[in-house]
């Protein structure tokens, strides 16, 4: 083995670039799979690991305090499969309840339990921000980050008899079970009668299982004293639902990444075969057996995978816990955490397993070669492969040096073939990175209250001050009167219902329409008046409406018939949005809660929020810019870093790929350089052929990359429930597509840059020297 | 059965590449200390013949007995074995390995054998040294003369002291100067006992080391001189 390990460790030494290449390949390839693995595997494990560092509840079970006592459901944690329990938790519902300051509160009928601390040994929660309540009229509200700014405002009942409550902090619960907690004494304040009791089973693998599970605890108990229980199972779901839109990408990408790789390898392990044929021979000949020869073979690219390998799992392994802790963050899920063992050890045996399989086929080619052959330098011609085309293209108007670089191709077909598969594939992730740009940022900018926005405090609001609240026509002047203000639209939203939908309804009013809202239509058209209403792709599915179908609206006492004429991008199955004159009809108190403010082109988001500012102070009005793009920014950052990678990894096949023509043509190019060619005219004609290459590549993989990111969004649209309007979908223009097609040749070029400089660098009579 | 006093017999050999004969039944015997020079012309099938007694190729008909092992019933791995142990192998293009300095090129064949990395590097020194070209023994195969590579090429031949050094075409590429080293090399290996097969088209080189010359023309043996 040590003559094995002498010639491998020389071969990876006295290799440097293809061993860096390789090195590189894998790693790249690596982080991609770790990365798609990471954001495949988040859709489970962040929930599952917050879940089980928190004694997630597995069943949320609510009582009515009349029928059943704090001492019968301590009695329920010794039923049999209960494996722990936490409670009885005295709960309220709380009435509306809004910030003195104007700002947030709570909608009527938010759950608030009373518990004496954050721990316990079922559902402990995990402090944000701020503390645990000390006295009664003291809450720490559920949520995540975002939610910090609450701590320290004090929330007024809407409803006489409730105490004030003061955020003290922020805690964060894996199956949110309350909305709030206070202390237990403050409960009766609150006028709670419920009690909450928090189980967890040993056979928790479904709903029904769950539901089993809790009618058979509770059995003994007075019937009415169970009220509802929910299971952790929805909270999951919850979770999983937010990464369904990005699983079909993810999934494309990591196959796109794996496709590429394994042939990258193929093309580095054959290509180190072919022009390690003669040193193949000579080892045969002193004596090497079949199998020591495939062993070096496999050893020389073994080496640089394993540690490209090693860093591609570190490098995947922080792009995924980047990805996955913002996630979490928009999801307020307790942290957790930590680089998932199993995970890594799947990627290092698929890269590993994929390189060695890769690598062992050529690596056997080379032990069963034969030695006469091998070290014969007559019998290492490799024929006449190539030489018709170059008589061909030697006879056009072409230069020689483009007319022999567009030949060189044509000399290694294998080889060809698989370069061309290579850039052909960056190009196709080229095209479907950036129209999933173009797509997301669409979708993005549609979705309804997003971008410059100006608040009204809630009627009834506590004054701020010395502020003053201007009235509707006012607040429209104010707000006309900020420079770069395009349009100013009336918002107001409502809950409603639907006649024979027990669901209620989120109703966004506008007084007219705005750009942004406008571009969320999925199918049908925008309503032009009274009468006519747009609603969520959602409903339109769940209650199987269709377009032009009328339904009535109903607020209290009041109703209204009006026609479906347009559905949103939305997979919400609870939302409306109408003019002002049609809700006008039903809801009597409609108010302008909001303005959506269109900006002139080429304003200055930040620079317009600053001036709105002042134009603002002294009056309750505010303007701020909800981005709504933090998952923009998220996918973007995703799209990007799969597609500089796919594309590198590309790049790099081709520089293989010219390293290797190189090496083998030493001879040619010396004899070219001999008779004249300049070292100018040597980049050339290497540039040319993969240049070449890469307009092939580039006219196949771009409009295979429109395909497949076709194909992708309308399995998203389907996925989420909510459809994929056309123009979401139809991003690619004329000037993106001609962009698209220079990735070829310039993934081509670049990968080609410097070996090609390498090769007009090589001494002449060293090269025609060379057998 | 171990014939002692022959170390390579050939027994009606053929050899066939695609519809041509390139060795048309040869049988040949080499005894033990003989230095048996094979010459003739291109294609008459001198390189083939090598090849079937160095184990690199199979003949179609006949058979090729070295020491005693019957090399067309041998599978690849004992094929293997055989070169590493039995023969040395000098090439005319010295066929060293570009990635390994000169020292480690001529020990490799004695690790192969499982000699320690030490022993082998030792013994590896002590051939470079009686080569005359130990000061070589840190460069790469890529910086010597030809005459200094084909010397490492048969120091390498000799590191596992074989009963029998194939050489082909080994003054080939070499001046006159450095041609003439390597005749008095083999002229002194054989003096020392060292049973030689050469393949080769220099006179000069056969009527200088070999004990015997061996005349191929299309295949067949049409001449044998025994040489003073």
């Amino acid at each position: 083995m040590s003559a094995v390990w002498a010639v491998t460790r020389a071969a990876v030494r006295r290799r440097k670039l293809q061993t860096f290449v390789i090195g590189l390949v894998i790693m790249l390839s690596s982080t991609t799979l770790v990365f798609a693995l990471g954001i495949l595997a988040a859709a489970n494990t962040p929930f599952d690991d917050a879940f089980a560092k928190a004694k997630g509840a597995h069943v949320t079970a609510a009582f009515d305090s009349t029928k059943v006592s704090d001492a019968q459901l301590r009695g329920t944690a010794s039923a049999p499969g209960v494996t722990g329990t936490a409670g009885p938790f005295p709960t309220a519902i709380l009435p509306q309840m809004d910030a003195t300051d104007g700002m947030g509160g709570f909608n009527e009928g938010a759950l608030v339990a009373g518990r004496a601390d954050p721990g316990g040994p079922v559902d402990r929660l995990s402090m944000v921000a701020g503390r645990w309540a000390h006295s009664p009229d003291e809450l720490v509200l559920n949520g995540g980050s975002n939610d910090t700014m609450m701590i320290g405002k004090r929330l007024k009942p809407a409803t006489p008899g409730v105490p004030m409550l003061t955020v003290v902090g922020v805690a964060s619960s894996a199956t949110k079970t309350a909305g709030g907690w206070v202390l237990p004494e403050e409960i009766p304040a609150l006028h709670g009668q419920g009690l909450q009791m928090l189980y967890r089973f040993a056979d928790a693998g479904s709903d029904a299982r769950l539901r089993q599970e809790l009618n058979r605890v509770t059995a003994g108990l007075q019937p009415g004293a169970l009220t509802g229980g929910e299971s952790y199972l929805i909270a999951k779901r919850d979770f999983q639902a937010g990464f369904d839109q990005i699983l079909p990408f993810v999934t494309i990408f990591g196959m796109l990444g794996a496709v590429i790789s394994v042939m990258i390898i193929v093309n580095v392990v054959s290509g180190a075969v072919v022009s390690g044929v003669r040193h193949i021979g000579v080892m045969k000949a002193i004596g090497f057996t079949p199998r020591q020869v495939t062993s070096v073979y496999v050893a020389m690219i073994g080496v640089p995978a394993a540690a490209g390998c090693l860093l591609g799992l570190v490098a995947g392994n922080l792009l995924a816990t980047t990805l996955v802790k913002r996630v979490k963050q928009d999801f307020s899920l307790p942290s957790s955490g930590g680089i998932s063992v199993p995970l890594n050890l799947l990627a290092l045996v698929g890269v590993v397993g994929a390189v060695g399989l890769t690598a062992f086929l050529p690596a056997r080619r080379a032990g069963g070669l034969s030695a006469v052959r091998a070290i014969s330098p007559v019998a290492t011609s490799r024929g006449g492969r190539g030489r018709g085309m170059q008589r061909r293209l030697a006879r056009t108007a072409l230069p020689s040096p483009v007319s022999l670089g567009l030949s060189l191709p044509f000399a290694r077909p294998g080889r060809t073939a698989l370069t061309l598969a290579a850039i052909g594939l960056g190009a196709l992730a080229a095209t479907f990175g950036l129209g999933l740009h173009s797509s997301v940022a669409k979708i993005s900018s549609s979705n309804g209250r997003s971008g410059v926005m100006a608040f009204m405090p809630p009627p009834g609001a506590a004054s701020r001050g010395p502020d003053i609240t201007p009235g509707d026509a006012q607040t429209q002047a104010l707000l006309r009167s900020i420079p770069g203000t395009a349009k100013v639209t009336a918002n107001d939203f409502h809950t409603v219902h639907i006649a024979g939908v027990s669901t209620p309804m989120d109703i966004d009013v506008y007084r007219g329409t705005y750009p942004t809202i406008a571009a969320a239509l999925g199918t049908g058209r925008w309503y032009r008046g009274a009468g006519e209403i747009v609603i969520s792709e959602g409903l339109l599915r769940t209650q199987h409406y269709k377009l032009g179908e009328t339904v009535r609206l109903q607020y209290g006492q009041h109703s209204t018939d009006v026609r479906i004429v347009g559905t949103l991008f939305n997979p919400s199955d609870h939302r409306l949005v109408a003019d002002w004159s049609t809700a006008a009809r039903v809801i009597p108190d409609l108010s302008p809660k909001a303005y959506v403010l269109t900006l002139r082109p080429g304003t200055d988001t930040a620079a317009y929020v600053h001036a709105a500012a002042k134009a603002t102070a002294g009056t309750t009005v505010d303007v701020e810019f909800s981005g709504g793009g933090g998952d923009k920014i998220v996918f973007d950052s995703l799209f990007f870093t799969f597609t500089l990678i796919l594309c590198l990894s590309a790049a790099l096949g081709v520089l293989n790929t010219v390293v290797l023509n190189t090496r083998e043509r030493a001879r040619d190019i010396g004899i070219l350089k001999s008779i004249g060619m300049t070292p100018r005219q040597v980049v050339a004609m290497v540039l040319t052929s993969m240049g070449a290459l890469g307009v092939v590549g580039g006219v196949i993989g771009v409009p295979l990359g429109v395909l497949i990111h076709h194909e992708v969004l309308t399995y998203t649209g389907s996925l989420i429930e909510a459809g994929m309007p056309h123009r979401f979908i139809a991003v690619y223009g004329l000037g993106l597509l001609a962009a698209l097609l220079v990735s070829g040749p310039l993934i081509g070029v670049l990968g080609a840059l410097l070996p090609s400089t390498w090769a007009a660098r090589l001494k002449t009579a060293t090269a025609l020297r060379s057998e | 059965m171990v014939d002692e006093e022959h170390v390579v017999r050939l027994e009606n050999v053929r050899k066939e590449y695609a519809d041509a004969a390139a060795l048309a039944g040869v049988s040949l015997s080499i005894r033990a200390g003989e230095a048996v020079a094979v010459m003739g012309p291109s294609g008459s099938g001198k390189s083939t013949l090598l090849n079937l007694v160095a184990g690199l190729d199979r003949p179609t008909e006949g058979s090729v007995t070295v020491l005693g092992e019957r090399l067309e019933a041998l599978g690849e791995g004992a094929l293997a074995r055989y070169r590493r142990r039995r023969i040395g192998m000098v090439f005319q293009f010295f066929n060293l390995l570009d990635d390994l300095p000169v020292l480690e090129n001529v020990a490799l064949s004695a690790q192969l054998v499982g000699t320690s990395k030490r022993q082998a590097r030792t013994r590896a020194m002590e051939l470079l040294d009686e080569l005359g070209i130990a000061d070589r023994a840190r460069t790469y195969p890529g910086a010597l003369s030809g005459g200094e590579r084909q010397r490492v090429g048969v120091a390498r031949a000799l590191m596992n002291r074989p009963a029998l050094l194939l050489a082909d075409e080994p003054t080939g590429a070499l001046d006159t100067k450095n041609g003439e080293q390597v005749m008095d090399l083999l002229l002194d290996l054989n003096q020392i006992g060292q049973t030689l097969l050469l393949v080769t088209h220099d006179r000069r080189l056969a009527d200088r080391c070999a004990t015997r010359v061996i005349e191929l023309v299309d295949g067949r043996i049409a001449d044998e001189m025994v040489l003073s």
